[in-house]
C-alpha cells in the first residue's frame, strides 16, 4: 500500500507544483499523526531534489520549539529544584531500600537452598519416572511376547504344532514392529522362519513315519477286511445250506415250511446285525496323516503337500507290487492282494475324512493302477500253475478281495474277467488231475465186493453218494454189491464238483450250473468213462470179475443222478428243475463194454459146456428123455451164476446178460446142427434137440421172480433161432417154410441155406435098418416128400 | 599332512569295485564318498567308471580306487577286465526293490569266479532313507550277509548316511587281511637276523574277522 504511493506523487508534481505541495502536506501530518513510518517521504523528498526546503522548515521548527522549552524552564525552575531536592532524599531512601533487599535476598537464599535442593531432586526423579515407565512399557510388551515365545516353546515341546504356528504368527503380526529391542526383532526375525521350518520338518519325519507305519497296517487291514469277507461268505453258505434244506422239506410238508421260513429269517436278522458289527471293526489312525496336513495348510504349503502325499503313496502302491521270485506266489499272494487292499481302505478313509487331501479322481488313478497290475499278476501267475488247487486258493482269495474292496465302492470287473478267463484252464487242470486219481482208484480195485463193518463206513461210503438200494439201514457187517472202486470214483468226482462250484461261485456269474454241468459231462464221459472201458478191456480175469463190474456200472449209474443233483444244489439250483431234465447215462460206453465182457465171458464160458453137444448120438434108437449132457451142465452152471449174479446185479442187467447168453446157446445149437461135424440126424436126435431147449425155457421160467416186470419172453425169445429150426425138422409139413406168410410168423428167424443144408441131413429110421418095408415105412414117406420138395425149392431159390 | 607329503602319496593302493543292478544307486555312493555330491538326476553309468580317495588306517595312508559299473546287461562283456586285481567290492542292492536284493546271489558268484578268495565283501541295502517304500527286510539281508559270509550295511547315499562307513570298513578289512599276510611273510627265520620265532595267527582269524564284523546301521 505504502510503496504503492511513491510512483503517483512522481506523477502528480511534474503537471502542478503548488497543489502538489499541499497535497503532500495533508499526507505528512496525516502520516505524523497515525504514527506511520515517514521514510517514504523523507526518501521522497531527496529523490524529488528539494532537500532545502525540508530542511528550513525543519529548523524552523526547531527554533520555535526551543523557545517553548525556554519559556516551560523559566515557568518550570522552582518545580525543577523541588523535584531535585525530593529525588536526592529518594536516592537515600533507594539505598537504603537496596541495603534492605539485599539482606532479604541473602536471608531467603540462605532459606531456599534446600528447597531449591528437593526442587532439583524432584525433577531427576520425575525424568528417571518416565524413563522407567518407558522400560516397563517396553518391559511388558517384551513379557507379552515371552510369553507368546515361552507358550510357543511349550506347544513346540508338546508337539502341537498348530497352536505353535498360531503362537508364532502371533508374535509376527503383533508384536515384531512393537518391540523396541533390535536385539530381540533380529532374533525374532531369524528364528520365526527356523520355527516354521523346524514345524515342517517335523511333521514331514511324522508323516514319513506314518508312511512306515500305514504299510504294516494295511497289511493288516487288508487282511482283517479279507477275512471278515471270509465270514460273511461262510455265514452266507450256512444260511444257503439252511435254505436248501428247508425247500426239500417244503415239499414233504407245508408246516415245515413254515418253519424254515421263520429259521430263515432269523438268520437273516443275525447276518444283518453281525455285518454291521463288522463295518466298524477296522481301525487305524489318520492323526499323524491329518496333523501333517492340517499344518502344511496353515504354513500355506497345502498344494505341495497334496502332491507329496499323492506322489509318495503311489510310490508305496508301486512298491507293493513287487512280486518275489524267491517266494512261490502260492505262499505270498495273500499278503501280496491284503497289502493292496489294505492300501485302498485306508484311500477309501482318507478320502472320506482327509479334508481334501486326496480327490475321489486320483484315488481312481491309483486303483486303476492296481486293477490292472493285480490283473496282470494273476494273468502270469495263472498262465504258470499246473496244478487246480492251486488256481483255486488264488481264486478264492480274489474274488473275496472283489467282494471286500466293492464294499468300498471299487469296481473290480477287470479282476472277475480274469478268473472267467481261467475257468477253461482251472477245469482242464481239475480234469488232468481227476484222470489221475481216478487211474489210480481204478488200477487199485481187487473186484471184490465191499466190506462194510461199521455203520459210518456204510454212511460214508454209501449214503453219502445216495447209491442205497433200499432206505433201510442193514445189519452190520454188511456186504456192499459194488467194489472199492466205486466209492473211490465217487468220492474224485463229488470233489470235482465241489471244485468246480468252488471256482464259479462267486466269480461273478451268477448262474453257473450250466458250466458246471457241462463240465461234469466231461469228467463222467471223457475221464471216468474211458478209464473203466481200458479197466474192462484190459484187467477183467474171470467172469466173478466182470459180474463186478456190471454191477459196480449199475451202481454208477445210480451215482450219476446223485452227481447231477448234487452239482444242482451247490448251484442252487433247485432239483425239481434238475430232474425235469432228464440226461443219457454218461458212462454209457463202459456199462456197455462191461456187459459185453460179462457176456463175452458167460460164452465162453457156455461154450465149454457145448463142446460136449459132440457127444450126442445123432443116430439114436430113441430120444433121450431128460436132455442131453451139454444143456444140462449148461442149466447147472447158468443156475450157479443167477444164484450169485442176483446178489449184486440188478435185474435189467442180469436180464440182458442171459439174453445174450440164450442167443449165443441157440446159435451154437444152430451152429452145430449146420456144422461139418454132424453128417447126419435122425428124428430122434432131433426130438433130444427139442427137449434140450424146453429145459432151457423152463429154467428161464424159473426167473421169473428175479424181474420186476416178470418179463419172460424175452429170454424165451433169444431161444427162437434154434426152436424154429427143432419145429421145422420135427413138422409134418416142412414145406411150409416155403409160404411166405407161415415163414413169417413160424419161422422168421431161419436161414435158407442153413435151412438147406440141415434138411439135407435129416434121415429116416428106415435108412439104417437096411430096406424094412412095412406100414413103418409107408408112413415116413409123405414127410420125406415134403422135404425132397423143400430142398429142391430152396436150392432153386439159391 | 599336506606339508610332508605330496597329494598322490601312498602307502597301499587298493582296487574295490561296485556292483549290483542298474538303478540301486552304485554311482551316488561312489561319488557321495569320493567327492561329498549326490546327484538326484538317474543316468546310466555308461561303462566304467573309477574315482580316489585316500584315508587313514593305523597312521597308513589307503588309497581307494573304486571302480563303478554299469549294472546293465550289455555291459558285462567287460567283467574280466572289471574284477581283475580287485581286493574289496560292495555289493549293492536298493532296498525299495526286491528284485535287486533277489539278483545279490547272482552278482556274488560272479564275483567270486573272477576274484581272489581272500576279496572282502560288503553286502550294502542303498536307499535306507525310504522307509515308507521298503521291500527288503533288514533282517532277511542280515542274515543273508552271515550266511554268506559277508559284511552288511545299509546305507542312504541321499542322506549321506553310512556311506563312509561302508567305505572305510572294506578298506580298513582290506588292510588287515593284507597286513596278516605281510605278517605271515615276516614269519620266515631267514628274514629275521636274531632268529626268533614270532607266532602269528592262523587264515581263519580272516574268517573270524569277517563273521564278527557283520553290523547293520
Amino acid at each position: 500500500m505504502l510503496s504503492s504511493k511513491p510512483p503517483r506523487r512522481k506523477v502528480v508534481p511534474a503537471n502542478g507544483d503548488d497543489s502538489a505541495d499541499k497535497l503532500d502536506q495533508l499526507l505528512l501530518s496525516s502520516a505524523i499523526s497515525n504514527n506511520e513510518d515517514l521514510g517514504p517521504f523523507i526518501r521522497k523528498a531527496f529523490t524529488s531534489g528539494k532537500p532545502e526546503t525540508l530542511h528550513h522548515h525543519l529548523r524552523h521548527f526547531a527554533r520555535s520549539k526551543e523557545s517553548e522549552i525556554e519559556e516551560v524552564c523559566k515557568a518550570h525552575y522552582q518545580d525543577f529544584i523541588l523535584a531535585v531536592d525530593d529525588l536526592r532524599s529518594l536516592l537515600s531512601d533507594v539505598d537504603s531500600l537496596k541495603s534492605s533487599l539485599s539482606d532479604s535476598n541473602s536471608r531467603l537464599q540462605h532459606v531456599a537452598r534446600p528447597l531449591l535442593s528437593s526442587l532439583d531432586a524432584f525433577v531427576e526423579t520425575r525424568n528417571v519416572s518416565k524413563n522407567v515407565n518407558l522400560a516397563i512399557d517396553s518391559v511388558r510388551t517384551c513379557v507379552k511376547l515371552m510369553e507368546v515365545c515361552t507358550r510357543a516353546n511349550r506347544h513346540l515341546a508338546d508337539d502341537n504344532f498348530y497352536m505353535a504356528l498360531k503362537c508364532v504368527d502371533a508374535i509376527e503380526r503383533e508384536y515384531l514392529d512393537q518391540t523396541a529391542s533390535s536385539t530381540l526383532r533380529r532374533m525374532l526375525e531369524k528364528k520365526i522362519p527356523e520355527i516354521r521350518s523346524y514345524i515342517e520338518r517335523k511333521v514331514n519325519k511324522e508323516f514319513g513315519d506314518w508312511l512306515v507305519e500305514i504299510r504294516v497296517v494295511s497289511r493288516n487291514l487288508g487282511q482283517l477286511a479279507i477275512g471278515q469277507a471270509s465270514a460273511a461268505r461262510q455265514r452266507e453258505e450256512d444260511l444257503r445250506i439252511k435254505q436248501r434244506q428247508a425247500e426239500e422239506q417244503s415239499r414233504l410238508s407245508v408246516r415245515d415250511c413254515i418253519y424254515a421260513l421263520e429259521e430263515e429269517d432269523e438268520d437273516g436278522i443275525i447276518a444283518g446285525g453281525i455285518g454291521e458289527d463288522g463295518g466298524g471293526a477296522a481301525g487305524f489312525d489318520l492323526t499323524s496323516l491329518c496333523r501333517a496336513y492340517h499344518i502344511h495348510q496353515t504354513l500355506g504349503l497345502e498344494d505341495r503337500f497334496k502332491q507329496y502325499y499323492f506322489e509318495n503313496r503311489k510310490l508305496q502302491l508301486t512298491s507293493d507290487f513287487q512280486v518275489s521270485s524267491m517266494t512261490p506266489f502260492l505262499e505270498s499272494h495273500q499278503t501280496f492282494f491284503a497289502q493292496i487292499a489294505g492300501f485302498f481302505v485306508v484311500e477309501d478313509r482318507v478320502l472320506r475324512a482327509g479334508g481334501g487331501l486326496i480327490s475321489k479322481m486320483e484315488v481312481e488313478n491309483l486303483w486303476d493302477i492296481a486293477v490292472s497290475k493285480m490283473c496282470s499278476v494273476l494273468e502270469d501267475q495263472f498262465s504258470r500253475m499246473q496244478t487246480a488247487n492251486h488256481l483255486l486258493l488264488i481264486k478264492d482269495y480274489v474274488s473275496l478281495l472283489g467282494v471286500t474292496l466293492r464294499r468300498y465302492g471299487y469296481p473290480i470287473d477287470a479282476l472277475l474277467d480274469v478268473l472267467s478267463k481261467h475257468r477253461d484252464k482251472y477245469h482242464e487242470l481239475l480234469l488232468s488231475d481227476c484222470r489221475k486219481l481216478i487211474a489210480e482208484a481204478v488200477a487199485a480195485d481187487k473186484f471184490e465186493q465191499m466190506l462194510m463193518k461199521k455203520e459210518y463206513e456204510y454212511s460214508m461210503n454209501v449214503l453219502s453218494f445216495q447209491i442205497q438200494t433200499s432206505d433201510i439201514i442193514p445189519a452190520f457187517p454188511y456186504v456192499a454189491p459194488f467194489s472199492s472202486t466205486v466209492p473211490d470214483c465217487c468220492r474224485i468226482v463229488r470233489s470235482f464238483i465241489e471244485d468246480s462250484v468252488s471256482f464259479m461261485s462267486y466269480g461273478g456269474q451268477l448262474e453257473f450250473y450250466e458250466v458246471v454241468k457241462k463240465y461234469l459231462d466231461r469228467l463222467l464221459s471223457e475221464v471216468l468213462d474211458e478209464a473203466l472201458v481200458k479197466l474192462i478191456n484190459t484187467s477183467i480175469n474171470g467172469v466173478s470179475q466182470a459180474m463186478q463190474m456190471a454191477a459196480n456200472m449199475a451202481v454208477l449209474e445210480r451215482a450219476c443222478d446223485f452227481f447231477f443233483r448234487h452239482a444242482a444244489q451247490l448251484s442252487g439250483v433247485p432239483l425239481r428243475m434238475v430232474e425235469r431234465s432228464r440226461r443219457n447215462f454218461p458212462l454209457r460206453k463202459a456199462r456197455d463194454a462191461a456187459e459185453e465182457m460179462l457176456s463175452g465171458l458167460l460164452k465162453a464160458k457156455v461154450d465149454g459146456f457145448m463142446t460136449l453137444i459132440e457127444n450126442v448120438n445123432w443116430m439114436g434108437d430113441e430120444a433121450p428123455q431128460s436132455g442131453n449132457e451139454y444143456v444140462n451142465e449148461v442149466i447147472i452152471y447158468l443156475e450157479i451164476l443167477v444164484s450169485t449174479a442176483q446178489q449184486i446185479l440188478p435185474s435189467q442187467v442180469l436180464k440182458r446178460v442171459l439174453q445174450e447168453v440164450f442167443a449165443h446157446i441157440s446159435e451154437k445149437i444152430v451152429g452145430t446142427l449146420v456144422s461139418d461135424s454132424v453128417k447126419r440126424f435122425n428124428v430122434n436126435a432131433i426130438t433130444g434137440i427139442e427137449v434140450d431147449i424146453r429145459l432151457l425155457e423152463s429154467f428161464a421160467d424159473n426167473q421169473a421172480s428175479l424181474f420186476s416186470d416178470g418179463d419172460v419172453d424175452v429170454l424165451r425169445a433169444s431161444l427162437a433161432g434154434s426152436k424154429q429150426l427143432i419145429n421145422l425138422l420135427l413138422s409134418n409139413h416142412p414145406e411150409n417154410f416155403l409160404n411166405p406168410v407161415i415163414r413169417e410168423r413160424s419161422y422168421n428167424t431161419l436161414d435158407h441155406k442153413k435151412v438147406v443144408i440141415v434138411s439135407e441131413k435129416l434121415r429116416d429110421p428106415s435108412d439104417r435098418l437096411f430096406g424094412t418095408f412095412g406100414s413103418r415105412g409107408a408112413r415116413q414117406n409123405p414127410k420125406r416128400k415134403s422135404l425132397d420138395t423143400l430142398i429142391k425149392r430152396l436150392r432153386d431159390v439159391s | 599332512m599336506g606339508a610332508y607329503r605330496a597329494d598322490d602319496d601312498y602307502d597301499y593302493l587298493f582296487k574295490v569295485v561296485l556292483i549290483g543292478d542298474s538303478g540301486v544307486g552304485k554311482s551316488n555312493l561312489l561319488s557321495r564318498f569320493t567327492k561329498n555330491e549326490f546327484s538326484l538326476e538317474s543316468k546310466s553309468t555308461i561303462g566304467v567308471e573309477f574315482a580316489t580317495r585316500s584315508i587313514h588306517v593305523d597312521d597308513k595312508i589307503v588309497k581307494a580306487q573304486i571302480w563303478d559299473t554299469a549294472g546293465q546287461e550289455r555291459y558285462r562283456a567287460i567283467t574280466s577286465a572289471y574284477y581283475r586285481g580287485a581286493v574289496g567290492a560292495l555289493l549293492v542292492y536298493d532296498v525299495t526293490r526286491h528284485v535287486t536284493f533277489e539278483n545279490v546271489e547272482r552278482w556274488l558268484k560272479e564275483l567270486r569266479d573272477h576274484t581272489d578268495a581272500n576279496i572282502v565283501i560288503m553286502l550294502v541295502g542303498n536307499k535306507a532313507d525310504l522307509r515308507h517304500l521298503r521291500a527288503v527286510a533288514t533282517n532277511d539281508a542280515k542274515a543273508f550277509a552271515e550266511r554268506e559270509n559277508t559284511f552288511f550295511m545299509e546305507t542312504s547315499a541321499l542322506e549321506s548316511l553310512n556311506v563312509d562307513n561302508a567305505f572305510t570298513e572294506v578298506l580298513t578289512q582290506i588292510y588287515r587281511v593284507v597286513s596278516r599276510k605281510t605278517l605271515e611273510i615276516g614269519d620266515d627265520p631267514a628274514a629275521l637276523p636274531k632268529g626268533q620265532t614270532i607266532n602269528v595267527g592262523s587264515r581263519d582269524d580272516v574268517s573270524a574277522v569277517k563273521k564278527s564284523g557283520c553290523c547293520s546301521a
